[in-house]
């Protein structure tokens, strides 16, 4: 891959960090304040999209290195698949922008600055994480990740929550420790610890202790992404504001975990090695045990929020099982799932903000007759909802498809049936939610549809998704850069997963 | 330039702090600007010394114009300039608290300016000792030194008056016990080699036969030190030391007296005794003794609710992590044990100003409360928030560079050692996160604690800490910062000195 | 070699009392007998039998083995220096101490402390 020396991949990275000093200084005057949010939305947004047409000439912006560690630099590069959750994380941080002012301001939150400045040193690290070009500076924007989000998770600053912001922690920091670890060691067994497509491990150590690094790195990676054991604190954080929870908890963080395991099987084990190790089966077989059991605890769960992280845990695990089987189609139909996924949950996040801005109400029990009150909100809902059950034409069936047909390259039919189940689970404990909105009769006449900052920002999501299920490459080509982000690790794979490319 | 620098390193401090309270006696008048003038000084030497020995190689000082082996030498390479320089910058902050920020400390009640003169001479005397340590190359003045710098540790820590008089007398104890063992050991070496120079004692072990003298010697010089060097068991004067020393002193002592023991240490048993083969077993003692130390500096410190005494166990758990990298000796140890000293003395200097700062302004020195202060000094608690990510091992501050070298060099040593180092190095990190996570939690997201008398009379609260701390505070944090990000030009600089000192030795020998 | 023994049985008397006795200054007076013990040892290095003090008399060349070493005698000043001086501090920290506390039991003293 031809490499292009540019600050643009530092401007992405450091557009949200440069934003927190003047947003913590203008605390007194709310507009200047989110204006800054904006205008770092909008440089992020305006990089991100700078760097695609290098990418679509299948070069990469690159950062100057700036020399950390022994052979460890920092450095950012901006490759297909980090592009991909770049300009995914932009977008939908704009989004969240205006959806927080509508939230906060409607719900007359305290700290607004302090969430603010969290807010984008957050975005920042995200896109830190996006564009790291070895695991020394992914584990760092990982570990920044982790530290900016918890403000967010503590905002309401009740005891109860901080016990959830103290599980929170305790899941991602041990397992940034663990992840710390697994780094020196992978920079002790291969100096640089570069990402490279197909993987750098192979050779570097015995099998068993490429087997131990394995599991310490997935540890690292999967506790964010919440992988069963591991997700525990996901349901728990749900204390956070909506907004945090609609940007943070289904897109950056969650997603970083996703994109970390991405990063992990594709561009430090490589597909072929994690056969050759047998790792492939059983995280294929974790990432569908996680499918089906969170999806059978959503179908349990009142709370509106919760029902919505369990759905995040089980969708989350789409990404894993692509990286898992590894073969091309898989590949990019999980890359492009970070893309579905982002755009579809985002919308039923952001739903159920308005609905508890509207009416305080938390429980889906509680949502009779709100269909017909809040109309725009519920439409988006619906939209949010069918394409997580991976409706055609929407893109959650997209990223679907490509992963059932990746598992048939492997062989692996058990997966299709997998995603028949779950997507049959989904609507099971989505299609309620309408039910009870829509048919049954709601007993307060005075609920109306709340400001339109909360209205826009579902029905722009929405529609971007409709738009992403129809044509999945137009705008920011992100099948384009899911599908390349693949084909660059499969030139990387010998020949038996390399079908079904073309 | 580099023919006066060395001897002034020493003598400058040295002559300070005779100067100051003779100053303070016959002016009658505070002697704060002198004092600082006298640090700032002192670190301009040792900078210009880093500067020199970084350019022109290593120096060698005969005191005096005495040569080695028969007179006192001072040795400057790239290690002893970066300690001289830690030492000689600490000291600036801590001159600075001492000069403004003690107003309103317990130390400072009913204060003149002899007693502020003296005071002032004390830290001056306590660099001296320090800096002579840093830089000498006789095992006897070493010593000398030690004591140096010990009395005047005592006399600060005493200053605080009531509890503190309690705890200088105990430290006083273990470090007169320390320095006597030492001593003990020095006869020892002396008597089998009939040298006091350290490269004269490195070019001759070798060919001394290895009995129980040695060993003995060997031994006796180690535990001395480390008794000095808080290493677990021998740690017991600290927490109390810590914990009573009056605030501008303890930002000083907790920082850098216990790392240059460990200097001590590594230059003896990494370099002069390196070639024994009971400094050997000494030193993988100390492999294991760190190990437990930092185990069990970080559950103790969990267990502490006054946010003092919680980093005096920290310093615990951070000395047996230096010590784990003497003891490996691996150029990747020694550099994250040295990047750790730089690292942690950053770190525990801001800590210590800051919480010293705190509790003697009156909010107290319990965790709870700490509650809500962040809110009301935020640049403050943002640095010493920075202080505490760096010692949780956070990136990209400075703490957690010294911890992946000492995890790189864990690896690279293997074996039982290298995994138990490896682990007890990630549950300190794991039990750091709990305890300072705990504070950082009060500070910035908990309701401040109503403090009864502020309440009911309605006054607005005055400032968290005296106001010139935050200089000292804000300023390492910065540097704690900067360390982490240029820490590869760091590296570059020390570890070669330290290659070719230890490779000079071993081709010295027969 | 019984004066080696005697002074590692001193220095271990010294520290014995040091950790074990329960006054301050009982502990204080044993780090002085500690410090003696490393003075014995010093001296008792440089001694040798028949040798005199290292001072030129007169007529025929000097031979070193009719010397004793002054290089111990000479450090033991300084370590004298400095035994004198912690003592000298440690009786001051005593008297501030027993004035404050009007103890110098040490278990009291730490529960004071608390």
């Amino acid at each position: 891959m031809t490499e292009i020396v540019s600050l643009r991949p530092l401007l992405a990275v450091g557009a949200g960090l440069a934003a927190v000093l003047p947003i913590l200084l203008s605390g007194r005057r709310p507009a200047l304040r989110e204006g800054w949010t904006f205008l770092a939305g909008a440089v992020q947004l305006g990089a991100a999209l700078s760097m695609l047409p290098a990418a679509l000439a299948g070069a990469a912006h690159v950062s100057p290195a700036l020399p950390l560690l022994p052979g460890m630099p920092l450095q950012f590069r901006a490759d297909p698949l980090g592009l991909l959750f770049l300009t995914l994380s932009s977008i939908l941080w704009l989004a969240t922008s205006s959806y927080s002012v509508g939230y906060l301001r409607s719900l007359g939150l305290k700290h607004q600055t302090g969430y603010f400045a969290a807010f984008a040193a957050a975005v920042a690290a995200a896109a830190g994480v996006a564009l790291a070009a070895n695991l020394l500076t992914f584990l760092i924007a990982y570990e920044v990740l982790t530290l900016t989000t918890w403000p967010l998770v503590v905002h309401k600053r009740t005891s109860g929550v901080f016990g959830s912001g103290r599980s929170y922690l305790a899941y991602t920091l041990i397992a940034g420790q663990l992840l710390l670890g697994a780094v020196v060691w992978v920079g002790m067994l291969a100096p640089g610890a570069q990402f490279t497509p197909g993987g750098f491990l192979a050779g570097a150590a015995s099998d068993g202790v490429l087997r131990v690094l394995f599991v310490l790195l997935l540890v690292g990676v999967g506790s964010k992404a919440a992988v069963f054991p591991l997700h525990g604190w996901l349901p728990a954080a749900m204390v956070a504001p909506t907004p945090v929870s609609a940007l943070l908890h289904a897109v950056a963080v969650v997603k970083a975990g996703a994109f970390g395991v991405l990063r992990l099987t594709g561009w430090v084990f490589g597909p072929d090695l994690m056969h050759d190790l047998g790792l492939s089966l059983p995280l294929a077989l974790l990432a569908a045990g996680t499918i089906l059991m969170a999806s059978l605890r959503a179908l349990g769960e009142d709370h509106f929020k919760r029902r919505l992280a369990y759905s995040t845990v089980s969708q989350l695990s789409y990404i894993v099982l692509g990286g898992a089987i590894g073969t091309p189609l898989a590949l990019a139909g999980a890359a492009f799932h970070i893309v579905a996924h982002g755009f579809l949950k985002i919308t039923l996040f952001f739903c159920a903000g308005s609905v508890y801005a509207a009416t305080g109400r938390e429980h889906i029990s509680q949502l009779s007759g709100l269909g017909r009150a809040m109309p725009f909100t519920f439409a988006a809902f619906a939209v949010g909802a069918l394409g997580m059950a991976g409706m055609p034409l929407l893109p959650g069936f997209i990223s679907k498809w490509n992963l059932a047909l990746g598992a048939l390259d492997d062989h692996q039919v058990w997966v299709v049936a997998l995603l028949v189940v779950s997507g049959l689970l989904n609507l099971a404990y989505y299609l309620p939610i309408l039910r009870i909105a829509v048919f049954e009769p709601g007993d307060d006449r005075r609920v109306r549809e709340p400001s339109p900052w909360l209205v826009a920002p579902p029905v722009f999501a929405a529609l971007a998704a409709i738009v992403l299920g129809l044509a999945p490459d137009a705008g920011a080509r992100f099948w384009f850069l899911a599908e390349s982000a693949a084909r660059s690790v499969a030139e990387h794979a010998p020949e038996f997963l390399t079908g079904g490319l073309p | 330039m580099r023919d006066v620098l060395p001897g002034l390193l020493v003598a400058l401090p040295l002559a300070g702090a005779a100067f100051l309270p003779l100053l303070a006696a016959l002016s009658r008048r505070t002697t704060r600007v002198p004092a600082l003038a006298l640090h700032v000084a002192i670190l301009a030497a040792a900078l210009a010394l880093f500067g020199s020995v970084a350019a022109g190689g290593p120096i060698r000082y005969a005191l005096g114009g005495w040569p080695g082996p028969w007179g006192i030498e001072l040795w400057l390479d790239g290690l002893s300039t970066l300690m001289a320089v830690l030492v000689s910058g600490m000291a600036c902050f801590a001159s600075f608290a001492q000069a403004f920020g003690s107003n309103e400390d317990g130390a400072a009640r009913g204060s003149t300016p002899l007693r502020e003169g003296l005071l002032r001479g004390a830290l001056l005397l306590l660099v001296a000792g320090l800096l002579g340590i840093v830089a000498t190359r006789d095992v006897f003045n070493l010593f000398v030194f030690l004591e140096i710098s010990s009395l005047a540790a005592y006399t600060l820590v005493a200053s605080g008056g009531g509890r503190s008089t309690v705890a200088a007398f105990r430290y006083l104890l273990a470090g007169t016990a320390a320095g006597s063992l030492y001593l003990f050991g020095v006869g020892f070496l002396y008597a089998l080699t009939g040298t006091l120079n350290m490269d004269d004692l490195a070019s001759r072990l070798p060919s001394v036969e290895a009995d129980a003298a040695l060993t003995v010697a060997v031994v006796l010089i180690a535990v001395g030190l480390s008794i000095k060097a808080a290493l677990f068991p021998l740690h017991g004067w600290l927490p109390d030391t810590y914990v009573y020393t009056p605030t501008p002193a303890a930002g000083f002592i907790a920082a850098v007296m216990a790392k240059v023991s460990a200097y001590a240490l590594l230059r003896l048993l990494g370099e002069v005794l390196a070639g024994t083969e009971a400094g050997a077993v000494v030193l993988e003692v100390m492999i294991w003794l760190g190990v437990a130390g930092v185990v069990a500096g970080g559950v103790l410190a969990v267990a502490q609710r006054a946010v003092t005494r919680m980093l005096a166990w920290s310093s615990i758990s951070a000395m047996g992590m230096i010590l784990i990298g003497v003891g490996m000796g691996s150029a990747l140890a020694i550099t994250g044990a040295l990047f750790h000293m730089a690292a942690h003395a950053l770190a525990k200097g801001c800590l210590f100003f800051g919480a010293g700062g705190v509790r003697a302004r009156g909010g107290g020195d319990d965790v709870e409360r700490w509650a809500g202060l962040g809110a009301r000094a935020p640049w403050t608690f943002a640095a010493l928030t920075v202080a505490a990510l760096s010692l949780i091992g956070i990136p990209p501050a400075a703490g957690f560079f010294s911890k992946y070298y000492l995890l790189s060099a864990s690896i690279a040593a293997g074996g039982p050692e290298g995994i138990a180092s490896f682990a007890a190095i990630i549950l300190s990190s794991l039990l750091a996160t709990v305890y300072f996570l705990r504070v950082l939690e009060a500070v910035w997201f908990r309701a401040p604690a109503e403090a009864p008398d502020r309440a009911s009379s309605g006054e607005p609260a005055g400032p968290v800490l005296p106001r010139p701390l935050a200089l000292p505070v804000v300023g390492l944090a910065v540097l704690i910062l900067l360390t982490g990000i240029f820490a590869r030009p760091f590296e570059r600089h020390v570890l070669p000195d330290w290659e070719t000192g230890t490779a000079r030795i071993a081709a010295e020998a027969p | 070699m019984t004066t080696y023994a005697f002074a590692a049985a001193l220095f271990a008397l010294g520290i014995g009392g040091m950790a074990l006795l329960p006054n301050l200054l009982r502990k204080l007076l044993a780090m002085n007998v500690m410090q003696v013990a490393v003075i014995v040892f010093f001296v008792s290095l440089a001694f040798k039998d028949g040798a005199t003090v290292p001072i030129l008399g007169e007529g025929g060349t000097p031979q070193a083995a009719d010397f004793m070493n002054p290089l111990p005698h000479t450090l033991m000043l300084t370590a004298i220096v400095v035994a004198v001086s912690s003592t000298g501090l440690a009786l001051g920290l005593l008297v501030r101490i027993r004035s404050r506390f009007e103890t110098l039991n040490e278990r009291r003293l730490l529960d004071r402390l608390r």
